[in-house]
Order: C-alpha cells, then structure tokens, then sequence
C-alpha cells in the first residue's frame, strides 16, 4: 500500500469514527432527557413547568406554515407563566431532546407556537429554526 | 461541448427533480445523507463518464435553480446556495491527485472522505446561511448542531465507501446523437415541468 493510500484510508477511518462517536454521544444525550420527556415536563429560565400545566393556562391556536397548520400554545405565554421580567430584553434557546438548539429574539418568540407533540413553529422562519421535543428554555 | 453541456443540463435537472421531491420525503424522515449521497454519487458517475472538470459545479448550479422554483420553507436561496456548494465541495476533492491510484482501498477511502465531507459542508452551509439570511446568527445553535451534522454524514460516509467504487465498474453505454439530444431534451423538459408544477 502507498503513502497516499494509507492516508486516505486513515482520513476515512477517523472521520468514520468521529461520526460514530457524535451517534453515540446523541444516544446518550436522548437517553439523559428520556426521563424528562415521560414526564411532560419542559424547564423554562429554571421553572419546570408541566406540558398539561401549560395547556391549561394558555390559549390554543392555529398557525399556518409552509408545511400546513399547527395548532398549539403561543410560546409567549409560556414565558409569561415561568415569570420572566421585561421579555423583550432577552434572548431564548430552545433545546430539544436531542441536544438541538436555536436562539431567538422576543420578536420571534411572540410568533411561535409550542404543538402538543412538544414542537416549536415559526411561521414566519424556516424549518432549521424548528426544534422538536422540546426540554429545555433558556433566558439568556 | 455540444454533448457536455447537454448533459451537463440533463444531469443537474435530474438532480433539481431528485431535491424537490425525494430529498423532501427524505427531509422528513431525518434522511437528508441519502440524498447528500445520490446527488455525490450522480457527479462521481457524470465526471467518470465526462471526465469534465467544473461540469459537476454547473449541474450543481442548475439543480439549485430548480430548488429555487420549489423552495422548502421560508428562504428561498439557502437550499440553492447549499447545493451549488455541494458542486463545488465535489470539484475541490476531485482536484486532488487521487484518482491516479486504482486501488480499491484509495477507491473506498476516498468515497468515505468525499460523500462524508460534501454531506458535513453542505449541511453546516445550511446552518449558517439560513439564520444569516432571515434571523441571526449564533455562533452556540452552529456548535450544538455539530454532533447531528457528523452523525449524518456518517451514513453518507458509509454509503460512499461502497457507492465510489461502483462508478468506476466498467460500464460502457453508447447512445448515438441521433436518440442523445432528443432523450436529453425530453428528460429535461420533464424535471423542469414536474419541479415548476410541484411534483
């Protein structure tokens, strides 16, 4: 075997190995927040807040996207009942279950929707903004 | 030239097609590296039937063309912009001396690297370009998403290792020009017709 053939041949064996250990490590990420799912809990600015708890306080609505209409809790409302002080001020993240997270302003909080199956919908951004089986809003 | 760039046209609107409608399907069930890999495997078969240097870049510029016609979401040039990328990421590795060796481990290591790497660079585009083209960009949301990019592409590295070495079984197919350009048009015509409709 030559040089050339052996390094390409250790390049691959590494980034094979790399890819396997990120699976491994989201294995284990979704087998950590399992737990946390069964229970119907989402963590809001360090308040757990129980999924039917919210469905009861808030006002379900239809939104319609560019993949159909959703129906669920306008995340604003979330925030509100986890207390948060001047909303407009911060920035959230949203975590999924699977370690996914994205960030974002009031502005587009004001627009989301929380479904029952635990997902975020903004109309109004494209689906990478998505997060599914929601766990975890961080106020920064 | 003349059959080139009819290939060329052919091939980057199969591959428009491909996006439009098995790569939404696939989107959906979180198999986007399938997708990754047959749009690879479509410029490593058309670059050793072509041997053209810079035709897989411009199939991948008509196929985003065709993306931009049935956009998935809200912004309508970030799946573009991610497939030309993709072409170009291919051109990148193509340069590189490898396919000088014949061996089959040079063949399987380098279709791990190269369906691994265009997947990885097509998605962290995504990742980048979208939030920069319709909200904001966080530096946190790109290192979270991280572990799920090289997870994906693994399934595209792995399908690569078998796929690569496949394009280069001997195959000859010969059409003559008679039946080449008609079959070429009608085709094309097809996937810009079913893309436009939204098939």
């Amino acid at each position: 075997m030559e040089r050339a053939e052996k390094f390409a041949l250790i390049c691959a064996i590494l980034l094979l190995s790399a890819g396997f250990a990120s699976s491994l490590y989201l294995k284990k990420v979704k087998e950590k927040t399992e737990k946390f799912l069964e229970e119907g809990y989402i963590e809001v600015n360090g308040v757990n807040l129980s999924i039917d708890e919210i469905f009861e306080e808030c006002l379900e609505k239809e939104i319609s996207t560019f993949k159909g209409n959703y129906t669920g809790i306008p995340l604003s409302c979330i925030m509100n009942m986890s207390g948060i002080e001047n909303p407009d001020e911060h920035e959230y993240t949203i975590i999924g279950a699977d370690g996914y997270s994205q960030t974002f302003s009031w502005g587009d909080i004001e627009k989301g929707i929380l479904t029952r199956e635990r997902k975020t919908i903004f109309p109004h951004l494209p689906g990478m903004k998505w997060v599914k089986d929601v766990i975890k809003i961080e106020v920064n | 030239m003349k059959k080139l760039l009819a290939g060329t046209i052919l091939f980057g609107s199969i591959w428009g097609l491909l996006e439009c409608s098995l790569g939404d399907w696939l989107h959906g069930y979180g198999l986007s590296a399938i997708m990754a890999s047959i749009a690879v495997f479509l410029m490593a078969v058309t670059r050793h039937i072509y041997r053209a240097p810079g035709m897989q870049a411009s199939m991948a510029l008509i196929a985003s063309l065709l993306r931009h016609f049935n956009p998935m979401g809200t912004c309508l040039v970030c799946a573009s912009i991610a497939i030309f990328i993709e072409g170009l990421a291919f051109e990148i590795i193509w340069l590189l001396p490898w396919r000088k060796y014949q061996s089959y481990t040079m063949k399987v290591s380098m279709g791990v690297i190269s369906f691994y790497s265009i997947y990885a660079i097509g998605y962290l585009s995504t990742q980048i370009l979208t939030p920069l083209l319709t909200s904001k960009f966080y530096f946190g949301n790109l290192i979270g998403v991280i572990p799920k990019i090289l997870a994906g592409a693994t399934i595209a590295g792995i399908i690569g290792g078998f796929a690569l070495p496949v394009t280069y079984l001997p195959l000859k197919i010969k059409i003559k020009d008679k039946f080449y350009y008609p079959i070429t048009a009608v085709v094309t015509l097809f996937c810009w017709i079913a893309v436009i409709l939204g098939v």
